[in-house]
């Protein structure tokens, strides 16, 4: 008799089930948090950025994009963010437009971009200063700008510091600490940590990996990086060259929260080089514009 | 040590050039046998000052206050108005031309309507160290203000700040340092325009600056009291400038490594 496990069936029940988790059913069974439709934006009505963009982020997922350099993607985030407007399709933010949605939003750009003139502190404080995500109470401010610090593995020794006082990989974990103060549902990254050297970026993705399975915010990143993307991300999203759209989406099925030794692991690898050679597809010419 | 070695040369090396010039001018007029109508000692014009050092110090806290009060008034004017630029391109486009205005204006050809409206003295002088020291804190204000991030826009924007917030968490703060800049061109410039001033406007009442000391002695052919006049406007310019440096460092430093 042969057992289901043997069988090549068997084999891939299997590897569904070994994956399967409750918050991926969950987030199936709910409406998108973000739905883009056709989504296009042009500047001037001349220079065409996106075009055709078709999405669906849940509430609770991770989500990475990667494309060719200048296809768009940081153009994406700012419109989901509501800093940019569509010129075509739609744009749906928990069934508003960006601007009108009631979601805390939050953003952590590829320069840490604190306020030299502001501490550690101050520069965390800031978000929780403007008439969005104002905070009054001093007692709470300074609880959640402590949850932050402490989120993002920085000290209250570090609170007085000036950003010129710190290093490259703690400025962005200020930066991202700015970010997670106002305890956003969705956080929308732009390649925080290109910047950054590889063992230091590995460190800061298995941090971002905790801190999202914790405190469950959706979240949007760019990247250039294909493994950062994967160890990262549920599902990586390829655009094409400008002006973008989605040209392939391929899920990653790995445990959350995921550990620095998935990096070593042949599954891991086989999945970078899928997201690289859909990647390579998009710079190319031959599959410019016909993929999608 | 090594910083303070240089700080030792910063002042060590001036003051041996003054030192070196000083003697090269004694030795030249002893030298030449020129008469001190034409060119005065350095000795003669140090013995002038210490008979008359009151007149001095006084005629130079006269100027002294005059550029003050046009740097400070200049400097909050400029601010405003940077403030304005960095709001609308419209408003900058419609009011730049007129605050070249302050750069490019001849003082001589308006100094006639200064005093028609505020009369001789000191606050005609004011008014004329106000117009000259002006320009530089507006191009500097405004290109500081404009200078900003447009990520930080964003972020900021992101958290619904209007155009109140943006100035006061990011715009006013982000310009500081050009705002130093510019106030340390305006502080000298400011100087000049008091002595401009009391050239024009600084006479009709009991007190006097150094330009109207100046003007005074060449008219009477008093060399080493000209001379005695314009050291000492050099000296508070120097001073004025070194304040202001010393200031802007101070408070960059907080924030910049350069600085």
């Amino acid at each position: 008799m042969v057992r289901a496990s043997e069988t090549a069936e068997g084999r891939e029940t299997a590897r569904i089930f070994r994956h399967f988790d409750l918050r991926d059913f969950v987030l199936a069974m709910t409406d998108p948090l973000i739905q883009c439709r056709q989504l296009g934006m042009s500047y001037d009505c001349r220079e065409t950025i996106l075009n055709g963009v078709n999405l669906d982020v849940a509430a609770g997922e991770f989500v990475s994009l990667v494309g060719p350099s200048g296809c768009g993607k940081s153009t994406l985030l700012r419109l989901v963010a509501g800093l940019r407007e569509c010129t075509a399709g739609s744009l749906q933010v928990r069934g508003s437009a960006p601007g009108e949605s009631d979601l805390k939003a939050a953003f952590v750009f590829q320069d840490p971009n604190l306020l030299p003139w502001r501490t550690v502190k101050g520069n965390i404080r800031l978000p929780l200063e403007l008439p969005g995500t104002r905070e009054a109470d001093p007692k709470v401010v300074s609880q959640r700008i402590a949850d932050s610090l402490n989120l993002v593995g920085l000290t209250v020794q570090d609170e007085a510091k000036r950003p010129r006082q710190l290093s490259g990989g703690m400025r962005m974990r200020v930066s991202l600490a700015r970010a997670l103060v106002t305890e956003p549902e969705l956080l929308l990254l732009d390649e925080p940590f290109a910047a950054l050297d590889d063992i230091l970026r590995q460190q800061l993705n298995e941090e971002l990996q905790r801190i999202w399975w914790e405190r469950k915010w959706t979240g949007m990143f760019v990247t250039h990086n294909v493994s950062e993307a994967v160890f990262l991300s549920q599902r990586v999203l390829v655009m094409s060259r400008r002006p973008g759209k989605i040209l392939g989406e391929i899920k990653v099925p790995f445990d959350c929260p995921r550990k620095p030794e998935l990096r070593a692991q042949a599954e891991f690898a086989a999945l970078t080089g899928e997201v690289s050679t859909l990647l390579r597809a998009a710079a190319s010419e031959d599959l410019h514009g016909d993929t999608a | 040590m090594s910083k303070t070695r240089e700080l030792l040369l910063s002042v060590l090396a001036p003051l041996v050039l003054a030192i070196v010039f000083v003697l090269s001018w004694h030795c030249l007029v002893k030298a030449f046998d020129t008469p001190s109508y034409l060119v005065p000692t350095p000795g003669e014009v140090a013995r002038l000052v210490a008979k008359n050092l009151g007149k001095f110090a006084g005629a130079t806290w006269v100027t002294a206050k005059a550029a003050l009060f046009g740097f400070s008034a200049s400097l909050v004017a400029g601010t405003l108005i940077a403030s304005a630029f960095s709001q609308s391109r419209l408003i900058r486009l419609s009011g730049y031309p007129y605050a070249i205005f302050f750069q490019t204006v001849p003082i001589v050809a308006i100094a006639p309507l200064i005093i028609t409206w505020c009369g001789n003295g000191f606050q005609s002088v004011v008014i004329v160290a106000f117009i000259i020291s002006l320009f530089p804190i507006i191009t500097n204000g405004t290109s500081g203000m404009l200078a900003v991030d447009p990520d930080l826009l964003d972020l900021l924007r992101l958290h619904k700040a209007g155009r109140r917030h943006v100035w006061f968490k990011l715009r006013l703060p982000a310009s500081v340092p050009h705002l130093m800049t510019g106030a340390r061109t305006s502080s000298g410039l400011a100087v000049i325009g008091a002595i401009v001033g009391e050239f024009l406007a600084g006479y009709g009442t009991d007190e006097y600056g150094l330009g109207y000391l100046i003007l005074l002695s060449s008219s009477q052919l008093k060399t080493a009291q000209l001379f005695a006049a314009v050291i000492s406007s050099t000296l508070l310019g120097l001073t004025i400038f070194g304040v202001m440096s010393l200031l802007g460092s101070t408070v960059l430093s907080r924030w910049y490594d350069h600085e």
